[in-house]
């Protein structure tokens, strides 16, 4: 309880709210495919920031829960970073580019 | 801790972990051997989940729970799986690609289907969801020397990856409200957090999970990135995508908003209708334009998922089985239709329509399941597409929505002109100089085979199957 005091749970909801609207604008300004996955690691460090707040507000019984599911978040992130990125470095090796609107062979 | 319960999943895993071990040592004259391998792994699993007590209660720490929807679905996954590695074994080795790799992320993304299919907890639902989407990822991406491939694979996980963090935010929101992760214990806790002053805070987290689940079925206007990335893919992951990734989706969808935010379903389900009707009607009129087979059939997929929206939007028990039956008749149809695409382009990589010319007097076997699986889409009586839709309008009139009953008549008509165009080409049109019959497989053969029977046997005696969908879609709505 010493770290909290003082601090209201708003407080931790409010950054996390603008964490998230600037990985969003980030992710969906689609300029460049790096952009993009930092971006969506901005939305899920905002989702972890979420889980913890709450977890350090909420019942001693539900606490673990919300520590357990940010635990899952950011292994997976890890994974989901690490096979964008091989990604990124295919496409970048055979087109010269990461621009996500240049990336278009496909459409119709 | 009891791991009886998931046994199957632990079968698959560990199966896609000895492909990959094996990989460096088999030779590659060899390879079809992971094959059988695959398959029989598949099989076991599907024994074992049939030899499961069904019993609706919840075991590994409340994480699973083994009621009739997870038994169906993981056979679902299953059955698909096992279709999927018979039509990509000449596809894959014909490219020289590694066999091994391939079906081991195979068997990854399964098991992650599988366990998004038992779970009972939020968390365990995301982790599956994760574990299918980024064995996905590789998959779409896996002829990376082709340029279709790549893009499709980063296409596929920029949006993918954007539609989870969008989704996990969603269910943050619903941990802070309720304290719990447990999909039964949201069900009363988002109701009661309704009435105690933090509507907005629920509205927003509804809304969230409802966008990014309906990013990850590919429902209009979260669709855009559908076509490319299914486009792109390898034909065999494209039909795998289609049916186990949407499916999977639509589990997601069933257990967290029908089960865990069922109370609140007077308010979601007008956008769940809304949503269908217009994922439906968009899927339809821009399949109208297109040239490439896969695209073609991309759009029709997004316009089934319309469909299947229907059965959810209605919220009623009815609508919940008939959605399943329909996600049954869908994996048929759309496996029997990439069974015969895999089995053409084996050797020859055009996908446009007008490859097709002709081929009712090259092949005429697969010209017929072709024709039979599209006359199964449009929803022709004897299909198991016409079964299925007849659930779901039926279910929509009960349900006292009748105009989606109209919208799905309405759609499906509008949906002959493209199917038509295919038919037509293959049966009409003359075959090219060059074009003579396709040399089939017989692990191809026995895809299109299995999945004609699939198509047919719905279409005629659905009885079983109904019975089945409504047993597995009891528990659901709450």
């Amino acid at each position: 309880m010493i770290a909290a005091q003082g601090i209201p749970l708003v407080a931790f909801l409010a950054v996390a709210a603008v964490l998230f609207c600037i990985g969003l604008f980030a992710a969906l300004r689609r300029a460049n495919a790096i952009m993009v996955l930092m971006g969506i690691e901005l939305m899920l460090n905002a989702v972890n920031i979420n889980l913890v707040a709450f977890s350090r507000y909420s019942a001693p019984a539900d606490a673990a829960r919300g520590q357990a599911f940010a635990l899952f978040v950011l292994a997976v992130a890890a994974a989901e970073a690490a096979v964008g990125l091989a990604l990124v470095i295919i496409v970048s090796r055979r087109r010269n580019t990461i621009e996500v609107d240049k990336i278009d062979t496909l459409r119709g | 801790m009891n791991f009886g319960a998931v046994w199957p999943e632990i079968v698959v895993s560990g199966v896609g972990t000895l492909l990959v071990a094996l990989d460096p040592f088999v030779s590659a004259a060899r390879q079809r051997w992971f094959g059988y391998v695959c398959l029989a792994g598949l099989l076991l699993a599907g024994l074992l989940t049939l030899g499961e007590p069904v019993g609706g209660g919840s075991v590994l720490g409340g994480m699973v729970t083994l009621d009739g929807f997870s038994m169906l679905f993981r056979l679902i996954f299953l059955a698909a799986a096992a279709l999927v590695v018979l039509l990509s074994l000449d596809f894959i080795l014909q490219r020289g690609k590694d066999l091994g790799e391939f079906l081991s992320l195979l068997c990854f993304a399964t098991t992650g289907a599988m366990v998004m299919a038992i779970s009972r907890d939020v968390v365990s639902l995301y982790v599956g969801l994760e574990l299918l989407s980024i064995s996905s990822y590789v998959l779409a991406a896996f002829l990376r020397d082709e340029s279709g491939s790549h893009e499709a694979g980063l296409k596929y996980l920029l949006n993918g990856a954007l539609a989870s963090a969008i989704l996990l935010f969603g269910l943050s929101l619903t941990y802070g409200l309720t304290g719990q992760t447990s999909i039964p214990a949201l069900t009363h806790g988002l109701a009661s957090a309704l009435h105690t002053g933090y509507a907005p805070v629920v509205w927003l987290a509804v809304g969230m999970v409802l966008a990014a689940l309906a990013f990850k079925i590919a429902a209009a206007p979260f669709h855009l990135w559908a076509p490319d990335a299914y486009e792109g893919a390898p034909t065999p992951v494209t039909g795998y995508l289609m049916v186990v990734a949407e499916t999977a989706g639509f589990v997601a969808l069933l257990r967290i908003v029908d089960t865990g935010m069922g109370p609140l379903a007077a308010h979601w389900g007008p956008w769940l209708a809304g949503l269908a009707i217009f994922t439906m009607t968009v899927g339809n009129v821009t399949a109208l334009w297109q040239r490439n087979i896969k695209r073609m059939l991309a759009y029709s997929s997004i316009a089934q998922v319309g469909y299947v929206l229907v059965g959810l939007a209605v919220a009623t028990p009815g609508g919940v089985s008939a959605a399943i039956f329909y996600l049954v008749a869908y994996l048929f149809t759309t496996l029997g239709a990439f069974a015969v695409i895999a089995a053409l382009s084996v050797r020859d990589p055009g996908d446009a329509i007008t490859d097709y010319a002709g081929l009712g007097r090259r092949s005429p076997a697969l010209a017929v399941v072709l024709t039979v699986c599209l006359a199964s889409y449009v929803g022709i009586p004897a299909t198991a597409g016409f079964m299925g839709k007849l659930a779901l309008i039926g279910a929509a009139v009960h349900g006292g929505m009748a105009w989606l009953a109209v919208g799905i008549a309405v759609n499906s008509a509008i949906s002959i002109g493209y199917y038509w165009t295919v038919a037509r080409t293959m049966w009409v049109d003359p075959a090219p100089a060059d074009g003579g019959a396709v040399a089939v497989s017989p692990a191809g053969a026995t895809s299109v085979a299995l999945t004609l029977v699939g198509v047919v046997f719905l279409g005629i005696l659905p009885q079983a199957f109904f019975w089945l969908s409504h047993w597995a879609g009891a528990g659901i709505l709450r």
